[in-house]
């Protein structure tokens, strides 16, 4: 079994990104301390050729048959889900890189290892979303995770973000060590870890020994299947594995939560879905439920808290794990599977957009050392800075899921997934929850437009370009996405479709 | 299969009693007078200064996580090294060379940022 | 009893009550030293299940690495490093709730699940590892050197005292 450099040509993006990550710390290394500010410059690179690759590679499939390439044996999978993926992770690092430019300077952050530990993580999710293997899941899942973990931290001045990254590690490394022991006991059950093989060659996957030996009932199979579950719901922080994400979130400089609470939870759905709907399909009727559960707590848990929030980052923290509770809904929708996973990914995007979005205003208005982050910072904005006003604004009804934007399209899409699976509580539940959300989120818009602040107390706001650019960007992704959903919304349910089963 | 670790038993059966004996041996033989002298810690021979539990420089931590990390590159190498030249061909000379090479980078990182040097 | 019996019976009993005191003692240097006690028992497992390989690599890094890492975080923290600390937090009863219904829930599947048992001989481990690793599982291998190097660059951007 050798590897072509004709399979190595599956995997460019990936390579891009990684060679990109090793020219940013070649770079610092030997850059004097003064001109090291082009290397979130450098970073861009990578980052953008591997998404104009992955754009091309999705564009020459989204007319005719859908391309799929096993790489390393069955290890890894090019498909057009992991390429849909794939732009989800990199917009939210293009604009995470944006978003720091100025940040890092003014923070007085180093450059090279957190541009470097940036595209590392970039490196990592892709991966993710590759692996059908899960040794190979793991080590990918581990590559995001210590990125991630150092980046939170990465602020050493302030004691909040040391706690964050202390926080966050010693309960990942938990969350790995399920992983772990979940991958050992289906191991264990199967005398396999390739999940599953799309094209039928081989039927000593995971998915297909359980068909074949009759393993519906195997106790270490479901063990092991309800700890792969816990590890991975932790990085997508769902409730109850949630502890950590108000501090993390709050904790970790602003740039970094902006990357991470849209990537990492991408990632982490972009495995999951791989996981429940690749390898163990035919196990629907278990774990369904499950999710199930899981979906309504976390919707629950999140926006009850996101409610109390006074602080506008912890607000959006918690905003977070409610939206990864829609996410859920759409995973939940087993039995509507040929269009549940393309509204995951189609959700992705647009959380992704609107999301690291919101967190780029909170960019603008917040000052040195993170400063101005309560609501009563946003009084009269809409005033004095109108376009950083309205711009929040549309970020703000697009999470809440107002009509016409890409958030009220991306749970439209879940909603229907969830009603054509017969489930019509969580559907409803979906419902309830977002309106429950729209007081929190229009809190903001409020405080923008209806209240007036003193001349005295007007602050001034960041005016970098850089950020204008990410804010633009993310601005006009969130309109795109909601006036023309066609093209992505197609795109996404043929990548979805790239994870059934031949002849679905 | 066990028969092959016999030996290594052995040794820990021989290193364990040699020590129990001796420990043994002296608390019967010797004479036991306690004088301020003979109870204070033995420090090659000069006298000890101050507790043993000193709180640490964070500089040793860093040498020591730097020793773990090249100390898990080694134990991965180490599968790679038992095999025959004619089972590894080319292809494994390069994979372990792409292996290392990641590393080696992570090596002038810590180098160049003077984390191996002391002050 | 077979020799294979015995030497799974004492080195389980040595795992066990060595983990029970890394738990229960009071001093934390002492419960670092029964930690390597425990990681040298499991070494043995590994080597009654023929991996020897496992085996190695515990004693190199378990023992030789882990356990001296851990014993400096002892020593850099202030406080602890003095002598005896209580050795219960204060939700102790919870986490042992948690971690006794997960210790029941993999009793019972160790019990009942049914194993795939392999039909082959035992082969050299190791070589047979490495052949593995350099062509089937070659991807995962240089995977772990860009976490190592992502750890490496992490650990000392964050333990070191001033950037350069």
């Amino acid at each position: 079994m050798t590897t072509t450099w004709r399979e190595l040509g599956y995997l460019t993006p990936e390579l891009v990104v990684l060679l990109g990550a090793a020219a940013v710390l070649l770079l610092d290394l030997f850059l004097p301390r003064g001109r090291r500010r082009v290397l979130g410059g450098v970073a861009l690179v990578p980052l953008g050729v591997a998404l104009g690759w992955v754009l091309r590679a999705l564009w020459a499939q989204s007319g005719g048959p859908s391309q799929l390439h096993k790489v390393f044996g069955a290890l890894l999978l090019r498909d057009p889900y992991s390429l849909g993926f794939d732009v989800v992770f990199l917009v939210a690092a293009i604009l995470g890189v944006l978003l720091s430019l100025r940040y890092v300077e003014r923070e007085a952050l180093p450059a090279g290892e957190y541009y470097a530990l940036t595209l590392f993580a970039v490196f990592g999710m892709m991966m993710m979303a590759m692996s059908a293997e899960l040794i190979t899941l793991f080590i990918s899942y581990e590559i995001l995770s210590l990125a991630v973990y150092v980046l939170a931290g990465i602020a050493r001045g302030r004691a909040v973000s040391a706690e964050a990254s202390l926080k966050y590690f010693l309960l990942g490394a938990f969350a790995s060590g399920f992983l772990v022991y979940g991958i050992a006991l289906v191991y264990g059950a199967t005398g396999t870890t390739v999940l599953y093989d799309p094209l039928g060659q081989s039927a000593s996957t995971i998915s297909g020994l359980i068909l074949e030996r009759g393993l519906f009932g195997n106790a270490l199979l479901l063990a092991g299947l309800a700890l792969l579950v816990v590890g991975i719901a932790f990085k997508a922080a769902i409730v109850p594995f949630h502890a950590w994400v108000p501090d993390v979130y709050e904790g970790a400089p602003l740039p970094v939560t902006a990357f991470m609470s849209a990537g990492v939870k991408a990632a982490a759905f972009a495995a999951f879905a791989r996981l429940l709907f690749g390898g163990f399909r035919n196990l629907g009727e278990v774990w369904q439920p499950v999710l199930w559960v899981l979906a309504v707590l976390t919707m629950v848990l999140g926006n009850a808290a996101a409610i109390r929030q006074q602080n506008v980052k912890r607000m959006l923290a918690y905003s977070s794990i409610a939206h990864a509770g829609y996410l859920l809904v759409a995973l939940a929708a087993y039995t509507a599977r040929d269009v549940a996973i393309g509204s995951v990914l189609y959700y992705a995007l647009t959380y992704t957009a609107m999301g690291v979005g919101a967190f780029a205003i909170l960019l603008v208005v917040g000052q040195e050392g993170e400063a101005n982050q309560e609501l009563s910072d946003y009084r009269g904005l809409a005033s004095r800075h109108p376009w950083a006003a309205a711009a929040m604004g549309l970020f703000m009804i697009s999470l809440a899921g107002f009509p016409l934007t890409a958030g009220f399209l991306g749970k439209f899409y879940i909603l229907n997934a969830a009603l054509r699976a017969d489930l019509d509580g969580l559907a409803v539940v979906l419902g309830l929850a977002s309106v429950v959300s729209w007081y929190y989120y229009l809190r903001v818009v409020w405080f923008m437009y209806m209240t007036e602040v003193p001349k005295a107390a007007v602050r001034p706001i960041s005016r970098a370009t850089s950020l204008g650019v990410a804010v633009a960007v993310a601005a006009l992704l969130v309109i795109a996405l909601g006036v023309f959903p066609s093209t992505a919304l197609a795109v996404a349910q043929m990548a979805g479709h790239t994870l059934l089963p031949l002849g679905y | 299969m066990l028969k092959e670790y016999f030996p290594i038993l052995l040794m820990l059966v021989l290193a364990i009693g040699f020590g129990v004996t001796m420990i043994f041996l002296s608390s019967l033989a010797g004479r036991k007078t306690a004088t301020a002298t003979k109870t204070a810690p033995y420090e090659c021979g000069s006298l000890p200064v101050g507790s043993a539990r000193l709180r640490f420089d964070v500089k040793f931590y860093v040498v020591a996580i730097l020793f773990i990390l090249f100390d898990v590159e080694a134990v991965l190498l180490w599968p790679w090294a038992v095999l025959q030249a004619q089972q590894l061909k080319l292809t494994g000379l390069v994979e372990a060379a792409v292996f290392v090479g990641i590393l080696l980078l992570g090596y002038l990182y810590a180098l160049r940022k003077g984390a191996l040097e002391w002050e | 009893m077979s020799a294979h019996q015995l030497a799974f019976l004492v080195l389980g009993v040595l795992i066990l009550v060595s983990a029970l005191m890394v738990v229960t003692v009071r001093n934390l240097v002492h419960a670092a030293l029964f930690l390597i006690l425990c990681f040298a028992g499991v070494a043995g497992l590994y080597v009654l299940l023929q991996a020897e390989f496992l085996a190695v690599a515990q004693v190199l890094i378990y023992i030789g690495a882990i356990t001296v890492l851990i014993l400096f975080g002892i020593m850099l923290t202030r406080k602890i490093t003095g002598g005896a600390q209580p050795p219960l937090a204060s939700h102790w009863k919870a986490a042992g709730a948690g971690a006794g219904a997960f210790l029941l829930l993999l009793l019972y599947v160790a019990m009942t699940g049914q194993w795939q048992v392999s039909d082959q001989p035992p082969m050299d481990s190791t070589t047979t590892l490495g052949l593995a690793l350099v062509t089937r599982y070659v991807l995962p291998f240089e995977l772990a050197s860009v976490v190592l190097l992502a750890a490496l660059v992490g650990a000392v951007l964050l333990a070191r005292d001033e950037t350069r």
